[in-house]
């Protein structure tokens, strides 16, 4: 039996008409969409053409001007998706990347006696086990990036939402985010990220190309 | 939630996120030593100073003593300021760090983060708090015998649930128009003014006095110096404390509304993560 979009018990997304302004640009343009749970889907296209107002917008950090958003059948903002925003702002640098973790885990919902095994088990998620113990001010950007896809791990939400999964990463870091995400495709979660060129995230099995705030092709 | 690991999640309740924000912001206190102890040495001479302002005011001025009446009313302004003016520039650094925005996709219910903003600078309040007594109590300050610590610590504690609201309606602030700190720190000034933290409001004109009775801090500091300087009664503060009640149920409401408010706008102008 399939379960509506709408539904409360759905897993996918679904967008109807979003429309999203800065001033007098129209950055998204009427964009519709439904993204079933079960696959790795991206978002793709030039600077600028609306895919981390998108992305931002399906976090709850954003408001459409119009349309409707659904998120596993909920409005976007209630902790079913994890959220990766781009660059390596997120995290608190006075702290280990393990404070970091558990301080999110909690914000999470994560249960007190579980959060240590959620921490390690979303780090080495993010091959990031090695950061544990280290300052986030004292990482590479690339290792911050790393904890912050751990930040998106924890608890494992039904929704990853990734802006630029591959920037600043290395192949190993990379390769964990190849991996991590076909885990999540293969658990029936869904996985959504924004990226430049369908080179700079791991493999979809859908491809929505944005220009100009519209889905021009789907793939 | 899905199977990629074990553990799952589940929106966070208030007391989760404030227990995370706590945990998180003392080990980020803890991280820097100096300031711990650079903070006793500035009590201490807040202290030694008034110690010797006291000597120009005669004993019978104040409830007390000079000494001791002023010495409530900066322990106290140390929780004024964690609730007014902390909570702005928490929020402020939140925004800074980008974590703001990470808190807002994960569900945080919004007394969750108001509790969870709140809760270190209270907790520093606190502290302070401990070391001006110490060291009040080391300088001479006494208490009147027969002081009712309990109806003080009511009075504190019903205070603060206002001192955050306004400290929410200040967080609000910031997110709509960024730089709005200084205008939290003016507003401790008048509240510290209106409230008599260094001298009785009876010095104050008339009309001003009326409107400092409009001010949480005020009452707060009256039932305070009442039941630790003139031993009051709860029967003595009972009125006050109703007046104090009353204010942190209307000043709690819109302090959570306007924080409801200034998180809609920010996500409506998508500048939550913007500083």
């Amino acid at each position: 039996m399939s379960v509506s979009l709408a539904s409360p018990d759905a897993r996918g997304i679904l967008l109807e008409g979003v429309s999203r302004s800065f001033g007098h640009e129209r950055v998204l343009g009427g964009v519709s969409l439904r993204s079933e749970p079960g696959r790795v889907a991206a978002f793709v296209g030039p600077n600028g053409s609306g895919k981390t107002t998108l992305l931002r917008i399906l976090a709850g950090v954003l408001l459409p001007d119009s349309g409707s958003v659904l998120v596993c059948g909920r409005a976007p903002g209630r902790g079913l998706a994890g959220y990766v925003p781009a660059g390596d702002r997120m995290l608190n640098w006075r702290l280990s990347g393990r404070e970091n973790l558990r301080f999110f885990a909690r914000i999470a919902g994560v249960r007190r006696g579980d959060v240590d095994t959620a921490v390690l088990a979303a780090a080495e998620m993010a091959d990031g086990g090695d950061l544990l113990g280290k300052r986030a001010g004292e990482c590479s950007t690339g290792q911050r990036r790393r904890l912050m896809l751990a930040v998106a791990f924890l608890g494992s939400p039904p929704v990853l939402l990734i802006d630029e999964p591959f920037s600043d990463l290395d192949d190993e870091g990379c390769a964990a985010v190849e991996s991590a995400s076909r885990r999540w495709a293969e658990a029936e979660g869904l996985v959504l990220y924004a990226a430049p060129k369908r080179s700079e995230g791991p493999r979809a099995d859908a491809v929505y190309r944005f220009a100009d705030g519209q889905i021009v092709e789907e793939a | 939630m899905i199977a990629p690991t074990t553990v799952r999640r589940r929106r966070a309740s208030v007391r989760d996120a404030f227990a995370a924000f706590l945990r998180r912001d003392l080990r980020v206190a803890i991280s820097y030593k100096i300031p711990f102890i650079l903070e006793i040495a500035a009590i201490v001479f807040t202290v030694l100073t008034y110690i010797f302002v006291s000597k120009l005011i005669s004993p019978g001025r104040v409830p007390g003593g000079y000494f001791a009446f002023v010495l409530i009313g900066l322990t106290v302004s140390g929780f004024l300021g964690a609730g007014v003016y902390q909570l702005g520039s928490n929020l402020r650094n939140e925004q800074i760090q980008g974590t703001l925005e990470a808190l807002l996709a994960s569900g945080v219910p919004i007394g969750g983060l108001a509790g969870g903003m709140a809760a270190y600078p209270f907790v520093s309040a606190l502290w302070s708090a401990v070391i001006y007594v110490v060291v009040g109590a080391l300088a001479g300050a006494r208490a009147e015998p027969g002081a009712n610590w309990l109806l003080a610590l009511t009075a504190l504690g019903i205070g603060a649930i206002s001192f955050v609201a306004i400290g929410l309606v200040g967080a609000a602030l910031v997110l709509i128009f960024r730089r709005a700190a200084a205008a939290t720190g003016w507003l401790v000034g008048v509240l510290s003014l209106a409230g008599g933290e260094l001298f009785p409001t009876a010095l104050l004109p008339g009309w001003f006095r009326t409107l400092a009775d409009l001010s949480p801090y005020t009452q707060t500091l009256r039932l305070i110096r009442s039941a630790v300087l003139e031993a009051g009664g709860w029967a003595d503060g009972a009125s006050t404390l109703i007046v104090l009640a009353v204010m942190a149920l209307g000043y709690g409401a819109i302090g959570i509304g306007a924080l409801a408010l200034g998180l809609r706008h920010a996500r409506r102008t998508g500048s939550l993560g913007q500083y």
